[in-house]
This record gives structure tokens, C-alpha cells and sequence, in this order.
């Protein structure tokens, strides 16, 4: 069986609130999958639902090939980190790291040798006698990690485990995770709302808003070719510029300026009127004196590595053009150049990506 | 979290039996008690419908038992209720040191049993050597006899209970005043208001909750205290001056064996609460403000 | 800012007068019971006798069984204590950690008993233990006395602050719900369990009310009861020695309180924050 978990039409509603929707997802055994959405999009309550502390209202949640619905939580062999770590504070760390196998009943040997690997792993080795009060935060995130990993469960969760870290421990915790991941590939789910995060830990990423999943797929392809407008907007800082545009004949008409549709896109386009056009920042090169789109500089910013202008179109619609290049002066540029490649067009009604174009 | 209910009751059963046998029973036999009339010892009862209630309600003796009861809580409340009330507020926000102290010491006799209390006032209180003789007499005054003159000996067995509860209700109000945020009472005072302002318009609507529950108390148990001095100490006398709607039940219990009247007081004092209950969260919760 | 200190002195004046009327009666208390019967009524004020004398405490434990009447009042404290405890942690528990039709209901139904008035319960009960046959025995006294509403809210209170991540983290590593409660719930909430269980015994040690229906047998008194025989409402009373009982018996709870003050004052200061 190739994949390690299910979900089948699963529903979650709490009364009458519903959270979660017909939710079909299908998690393969060892890969890294991240669930990335906004606060309440129901990735949390996702997770919840495979570590059994929640209730499936309807649908089926498999598990190594079995319905696990009415299993409970301690019976499903998972290994979690929790964003509040949930280290037991009346516990050294010795015994927060232990207190599953021995409430398994492991024997003593099995239990010390699997705790000590950890601890090596996680550089702990030395602090197993520490209060969980004397650490620090980057220790007691691993402590946490630690738990998790001597159960050697094939099943390891993370509910946004980073979130408590300052921006520079979470990069190294990051790629910490993943090197040990890489070493016992169970099958990893991670939930965040950090989309960096995401980017750099995923094998897959599955992008949720309001219950559903709205693309489930590499991190590469959810930034180029986004399968929706939330998507698109959701990913990425500024975000995809995503504005409303006409179509004239063979021509796209973006902020009144009309541009030449190549014949393979005309095709994609078909017999729309208007289509919404998304273009990542990066991807506007900005042009000082005949752009392909023309718009005036509202304002800059400079974060040392990339140079961001907001554009205000001549129909006022906001575009964002970002450059590296340091020697250029953005705020005399005249508009953007694109290039159709890097174009995505979603559908007015249905904000769907109608396709793109493989290079 | 789990819904294995059976294992949920597991937990629940021994509370759940002790109390429907020494709480939920006992409510329904009193009431079925207050139907009878009954010596407590006698092997018959004699069934006497609604008899013993009608006696109660056309006695002199309630009026005077109701109008007791009205002063105990009057009193009560003043001590237990107002006064901690106004000294949590100075506690929590008015004095910056030993506010630690101040706190332990006065929650001391909270400690203490009632009935130590009672015989300790009775000794303070006496009237021909007591320590408040003594000083009365200092300044030329003639010591009353506290615990045999009306109304008097009322004030004097609220102020041994209000003594005992007085750093316990202190307490627990002190809690709602230190949780008032102090920023708040700082943003107020950079608009240079006064102490009682900020009492009238932070103070006051934050700490009502807590207050409402202090006061439910106060009127609740207060008199079910006062059973303890009144028993020790005066036995409900002068001529039933120090009596109560909850002492009357124990006089006729176990003092005058009618236990069909007794019971029948007790479901009187069961409605009074009731009705006291009910008037509170009708019209004292809506002008509370609850943080959650 | 001098006008501030000034108005912190006079509330600091306020306090003391507090703190005397509190104080005062426990001291004259205590000063009284080391006076010999002139001392009593010739320097009644006076909170330091000289010479101090033991004699009323001797006389107490020579002319009554004075040990006898400790060891009542601890065993029935004791039980009560003991059992108030456990059952208020297993039905907290049940309510912090189940979820079941009609949870609330049966929580306000137990939080309620708190309120009945207790002459309501005393006749009913006191006939039920008279026909149990339990009347002047520790276990008359005990058997309605297993259970507190109060209790059952306050350990409520105190579990729900454990963060639910805790628990689900010890579940995940298959703990079962005992397990929950001894290892993980019952070590974070020791402070207030203990304080918890220290106030059950002060408040079980004072009580006069239930043990005055039930013992009525000299020899099964409590402490509580056991002052009545030093007073007489006339005022003739030995004081000295009612003085020194009462000092006795308020001994436990002064000493639990002095140790356990934080606790304690922690306690009360978390129940009145209604949840």
C-alpha cells in the first residue's frame, strides 16, 4: 500500500458549525507533507483528527490501510510535537523523554539505548537532569523532538513546532528537522502557517483555506503555478499580483494597456472576456521608458537584498514589481515588461488557474 | 476529550451516590417531614397536610424571626461585606508595602473555629469583668449586657462571626482587585483622577462579579454561622430575640421535638434562599460585568 | 508625590486598625490562658502575664480526657479530609477530562449542594444516622461529610488550568486516563490539592454545628464541643481555663496556617475568580 494515510470524504463540524468539508487526502508513507493555510483554516483540526483527538463526523480516516475512526489517540502509534511542546514541567528531561516507553513497559536497556541516540542527535546529551523550567526555548524544542523521536512511530506530527522560536533558531531548527527526518523517514506531517517554513521542509505541501484543500502538490509547483487565486496570493511576500484584465481579440488589456497573446495561451483562454492575470514580482522586470504595462511608483522599499515598488496601474489596480539588481533606481520606472512563461490566468468565476503553459 | 462514558461515571459514582443520599434524600425527606406531625422519637406520625406551615404563617413569632433574620444579614453584611470590600480596594491598589503581611494576619481567624470564637467574645464581652467592660468603664460608661438585650445581642453575635469571615471574604475580593489590570488604573490617573473615581468607574464594574459572589455568600451562610454563637451563647433568648429563620429550625428539631414544624421552617428557608437566588440572577448578574 | 505618601500612611492606619481588632482577641486569648484566676480579672488587659502560670492547662488535663477529645476531632478530621479529597479530585477529573450528554447538568447539580441550607439536611440526616444505630460514633459525624460541592468546583478550577497539551501529549504515549490523572494531572496541581486538603481538615477540626446532633456521649466529643463545658451563659465561668482549651484547640489549624499560609492564601484568592 502506498499511501500511509486517507482521508475519505471526511467531515468535521463541531453542532452545527461545519470545519471541515468532504476532505479527500492522500498522504504517501514517508514523505514530508506540510499543511499550510491561514489561522482557522482547519489544518490544525486536520492533524487533530489523525492524532485521534478529534471526532470524525462523517467519512473515513485510514491508516496503514486501516479505518482508524473509532481508534484512540494511544493506540495509534503517533509521535508528536506540540507548539506548546508540552513538556511536562514536574519531569526532568530524562523523563519527559521516557515517559511514553516506559509507560509501554519497554525494557530499561532498549529505553536508555533509544534515549541516548536521541539525545545525541539532538545535541542534549549532558542536560537529561535538567527541570524543563532550566532550558531554554531551542531546548526545549528539541526535548520535545526528542520525545517523539525514541518512539520510532511511522507516524510523526508537528503542530506548528517552530512558531515559539526567534526567526534565527527556527532556520537551523528547520533544517534540523529535516536531517533527521531524513534519517527514519516516517511519514512526517507538519501543520504551519509559515509558508517559508513550508517552502523549505515539504516533499508536498497541501495549501488549505476554510476546510478544503485547495492544492496539494510540490512546493515548486504551488509557487509557479498556483491552482487558484487564494493560492497564489497566499504563497509569496507581496504575494502574486493578481489583477483583473480584458481580453480584445488576440489581445490581453492590462491596466488599458493591451498586450499580444501568444497563439498557445489563446487557446487556454478560449472565448473569455476577462480573465484575472497573476505574475509573481519577481517575474515583472521593471522597464524604464516603453513598458509592456505602464504605471507610476507609489512607493519603495528596500530590504537590502531586493528592491520592491508598488505600481499603481492606469486603471488603479496595485502591482507589485520586485528587483536584486542594487545599481537600479526603481522609482523612475515606467512599468513592467513580462514574460509569458511565468504569466498564470485564473477564470473571473471560478479564480481556478485555467492553465498554464509547460516550458 | 474522551466520551467513554462509562468510564467517565466510574470517576463519578462515589460523589454522585454520597450526594443523592446526604444532600438530594434528605431535601425531599424534609420536605415529606413537613407533612407530619411528629415528636422524632414517637414510633406513629400523624399526617397533617399543610397544617403545620399555616400555624407557622400565622404566628407572631415568624414576623419576629424574619425581622431578626433581616438584622443579621444588615449586619452581616456591613462587616463581611462592605468593610472587606473597601479594605481589598486599599490593599490591592492603594498601599504599595506589607500589602503580604496585612493579607496573612487578617485571614487568621479565618482559621479559627466558631466555636473558640463564641467563647472568646462571650469572655471580651462580659459584662462585669470583660476586657470591653473594662474599657468602657474608663471612660465612665456602664458595659450594656450585650447577649440579653434585643436587637443588641444581635450586633454582638454578628460581630464574633463577622470577626471569623471577615479576612475570608477579604481575600477572596482582594483576588478581583489585584486582577483589575494596573494599567488601566494608570492610564486613569494620568487623567489626574482621584481615588474614587477610579473606585466608581474601574473598580467597581471590574471586581462585580466577584463582589455579587461575595454578597451570595454573605447572605447564604451568614446565618447558618450565627447557629454556632447563638447555640453556644444565648440559646435563641432574650425571649427569642436572637433567633433566626435558620436557629428556629434547630429550636424545634431538637429542642422542642416537633419535628413536622422544624421541617416546615426548613422548607420556608429553602424558598426565602430560593427566592433570594432567583432575585439576584435576575436583577444583580445583569449589571455585572464578566471578563469572559 | 509627598501628598501620595502622605495618603498611603493614612490608609496604612486604616490597616491597623484592621489588624488590631483582628489580632487582639487571638493574643488576649492566648495571654489569658497563662493567667491564674486574679491575674484573669485583676490585670485583664494586660497581653503579657507575669509570673505565667500552667496551671489551667494542668487542671484541663487532669480533670478531663482531654486526649481523648484531640484524637476524636483528628480522626474525624482525618476522614473527612481524606475522602472530601479524593472524591472531589475523581469527579473533577471526570469532568475536566469525559465528555458526556448532561456534563454540565450533573456539575451544577453537584456545585449546588453547596447552597442547601443546612438545617434543611441536618434533621434527615441526623434521623438517618439515629436509625443506622451511628449516633455519638466518629462515623455519624463522617458519613455526610464524604463529599463537598465546593471541593469538586475548586479542583475543577485547578485541573482545567492544566494545558490540554499536556494531556493529550501523555495519551499519545498511550497513558491511560488513570495514568493521566496520577502522572500528569495530580504531581502539576500538588499545591493546590494540598492547600486544598489542608482547609477540608481546618475547617473539619472547627466544626460545632453536625457534631453537636450526633455526640451527644461526653467521651465522643470533639475539641469544638468540648469548650461548652468551661462556659456558662451567666458569666461565672472559669476563663482561665475555658481560655486554655480554646487555645488548645485552636493550636492545629494556627500551626497548618503558619506553614501553609502561601497555599492557602493562594487557594482563596484563585475561588473567587468565577468560572
Amino acid at each position: 500500500m502506498e499511501h500511509s494515510i486517507v482521508f475519505s470524504h471526511v467531515d468535521k463540524a463541531y453542532g452545527k458549525t461545519v470545519v471541515i468539508k468532504d476532505l479527500n487526502l492522500e498522504i504517501r508513507r514517508g514523505e514530508r507533507l506540510i499543511l499550510l493555510g491561514p489561522s482557522g483554516c482547519g489544518k490544525t483540526t486536520t492533524l487533530r483528527m489523525m492524532a485521534g483527538f478529534e471526532d470524525i463526523s462523517a467519512g473515513e480516516l485510514y491508516m496503514d490501510g486501516k479505518v482508524v475512526n473509532d481508534v484512540p489517540p494511544g493506540e495509534r502509534n503517533i509521535a508528536m510535537v506540540f507548539q506548546s511542546y508540552a513538556l511536562f514541567p514536574h519531569l526532568s528531561v530524562w523523563d519527559n523523554i521516557t515517559f511514553g516507553l516506559v509507560l509501554q513497559k519497554l525494557p530499561k536497556e532498549e529505553i536508555e539505548k533509544r534515549t541516548y541516540q536521541a539525545l545525541d542527535i539532538l545535541h542534549l546529551r549532558g542536560q537529561e537532569h535538567k527541570k524543563t523550567h532550566e532550558l531554554s526555548g531551542g531546548q526545549k524544542q528539541r526535548v520535545a523532538l526528542c520525545r517523539a523521536l525514541v518512539k520510532q512511530s511511522p507516524f510523526f506530527f508537528l503542530d506548528e513546532p517552530l512558531s515559539n522560536l526567534d526567526a534565527q533558531l527556527r532556520q537551523k531548527a528547520r533544517t534540523e528537522l529535516v536531517k533527521i527526518h531524513e534519517m527514519f523517514r516516517p511519514t512526517m506531517i507538519y501543520v504551519t502557517h509559515d509558508q517559508i517554513e513550508a517552502m523549505t521542509v515539504a516533499d508536498r505541501i497541501a495549501v488549505m483555506n476554510k476546510g478544503k484543500v485547495q492544492q496539494i502538490d510540490t512546493p515548486d509547483t504551488i509557487y509557479h503555478h498556483p491552482a487558484n487565486v487564494f493560492v497564489a496570493t497566499f504563497i509569496g511576500s507581496p504575494a502574486m499580483n493578481v489583477v483583473k484584465a480584458r481580453i480584445e481579440g488576440t489581445k490581453i488589456v492590462i491596466g488599458e494597456c493591451a498586450v499580444e497573446i501568444p497563439a498557445e495561451w489563446l487557446k487556454i483562454v478560449g472565448t473569455r472576456k476577462e480573465v484575472i492575470f497573476g505574475l509573481r514580482p519577481e517575474a515583472a522586470k521593471p522597464n524604464f521608458d516603453n513598458a509592456m504595462v505602464k504605471g507610476t511608483v507609489d512607493f519603495l522599499e528596500n530590504t537590502g537584498n531586493l528592491k520592491t515598488a508598488s505600481l499603481t496601474l492606469s486603471d488603479g489596480q496595485n502591482f507589485f514589481i520586485q528587483d536584486s539588481n542594487q545599481n537600479i533606481d526603481l522609482r523612475n520606472v515606467s512599468g513592467f515588461d513580462f514574460d509569458w512563461n511565468n504569466v498564470n490566468l485564473f477564470d473571473v468565476e471560478t479564480e481556478m488557474n485555467i492553465g498554464y503553459v509547460k516550458e | 476529550m474522551s466520551r467513554n462514558v462509562k468510564e467517565a461515571l466510574v470517576y463519578l459514582v462515589p460523589s454522585i451516590v454520597l450526594f443523592l443520599v446526604f444532600f438530594y434524600w434528605p431535601l425531599i425527606q424534609n420536605i415529606y417531614l413537613s407533612f407530619f406531625s411528629w415528636n422524632m422519637v414517637s414510633p406513629t406520625m400523624k399526617y397533617v397536610g399543610f397544617k403545620n406551615f399555616a400555624e407557622i404563617l400565622s404566628s407572631p413569632e415568624l414576623i419576629k424571626i424574619m425581622i431578626n433574620t433581616v438584622f443579621y444579614v444588615g449586619f452581616m453584611l456591613i462587616l463581611i461585606f462592605v468593610l472587606p470590600y473597601f479594605y481589598s480596594y486599599i490593599l490591592g491598589h492603594l498601599i504599595k508595602k506589607w500589602s503580604n503581611f496585612y493579607r496573612s494576619a487578617l485571614f487568621l481567624p479565618a482559621t479559627l473555629s466558631l466555636a473558640v470564637a463564641s467563647i472568646l467574645f462571650l469572655w471580651i464581652y462580659n459584662p462585669l469583668a470583660g476586657p470591653i467592660n473594662i474599657i468602657l468603664s474608663m471612660f465612665d460608661i456602664t458595659s450594656p449586657r450585650w447577649f440579653k438585650e434585643n436587637y443588641l445581642v444581635i450586633f454582638a453575635i454578628c460581630s464574633i462571626v463577622g470577626w471569623k469571615f471577615f479576612g475570608y471574604n477579604l481575600i477572596v475580593m482582594l483576588a478581583a482587585m489585584v486582577a483589575v489590570p494596573k494599567e488601566m488604573i494608570e492610564a486613569a490617573k494620568l487623567e489626574n483622577a482621584s481615588n474614587w473615581v477610579i473606585f466608581k468607574k474601574i473598580i467597581l464594574p471590574m471586581t462585580s462579579s466577584t463582589a455579587i459572589y461575595v454578597f451570595t455568600i454573605t447572605v447564604v451562610f451568614s446565618l447558618q454561622h450565627i447557629l454556632v454563637p447563638v447555640n453556644m451563647l444565648t440559646y435563641g433568648g432574650p425571649d427569642q430575640g436572637s433567633s433566626n429563620l435558620v436557629y428556629i429550625v434547630y429550636q424545634y428539631a431538637f429542642t422542642f421535638f416537633q419535628t413536622g414544624k422544624a421541617a416546615a421552617y426548613a422548607v420556608i428557608t429553602m424558598f426565602v434562599y430560593m427566592a433570594f437566588l432567583y432575585v439576584k440572577n435576575k436583577y444583580l448578574e445583569k449589571k455585572v460585568y464578566y471578563e469572559n | 508625590m509627598k501628598t501620595e505618601t502622605r495618603n498611603e500612611l493614612i490608609w496604612h492606619g486604616f490597616l491597623v486598625v484592621a489588624i488590631f481588632l483582628t489580632l487582639w482577641p487571638i493574643v488576649f486569648m492566648i495571654s489569658t490562658s497563662f493567667k491564674d484566676l486574679s491575674q484573669v480579672f485583676e490585670s485583664t488587659l494586660n497581653p503579657l502575664p507575669w509570673p505565667i502560670t500552667f496551671d489551667n492547662y494542668t487542671t484541663v488535663l487532669g480533670n478531663f480526657p482531654l486526649f481523648t477529645y484531640i484524637w476524636n476531632t483528628f480522626l474525624i478530621a482525618a476522614i473527612v479530609t481524606v475522602s472530601k479529597t479524593l472524591t472531589s479530585v475523581l469527579s473533577a477529573f471526570a469532568f475536566v477530562y469525559y465528555d458526556f450528554k448532561y456534563k454540565e447538568s450533573l456539575f451544577n447539580g453537584m456545585l449546588l449542594t453547596f447552597f442547601i441550607p443546612i438545617t434543611v439536611l441536618v434533621m434527615p440526616n441526623y434521623l438517618m444516622m439515629s436509625k443506622l444505630g451511628l449516633l455519638n460514633t466518629p462515623w455519624g459525624v463522617v458519613l455526610p461529610c464524604l463529599v463537598d460541592g465546593m471541593g469538586v468546583f475548586l479542583m475543577r478550577q485547578t485541573m482545567r488550568c492544566v494545558p490540554k497539551a499536556l494531556l493529550e501529549a501523555a495519551i499519545l504515549d498511550g497513558a491511560k486516563p488513570r495514568q493521566v490523572l496520577t502522572k500528569v494531572i495530580m504531581p502539576l496541581i500538588k499545591p493546590a490539592l494540598l492547600a486544598n486538603s489542608i482547609l477540608f481538615f481546618i475547617n473539619s477540626w472547627n466544626e460545632y454545628f453536625w457534631p453537636l446532633l450526633i455526640l451527644q456521649d461526653k467521651d465522643s466529643y470533639t475539641l469544638p464541643l468540648a469548650l461548652q463545658m468551661f462556659i456558662s451563659a451567666e458569666g461565672g465561668s472559669e476563663w482561665g481555663i475555658a481560655m486554655a482549651v480554646a487555645t488548645l484547640t485552636s493550636l492545629p489549624p494556627l500551626i497548618l496556617y503558619g506553614f501553609c499560609q502561601k497555599f492557602i492564601i493562594n487557594t482563596f484568592m484563585s475561588s473567587g475568580v468565577k468560572g
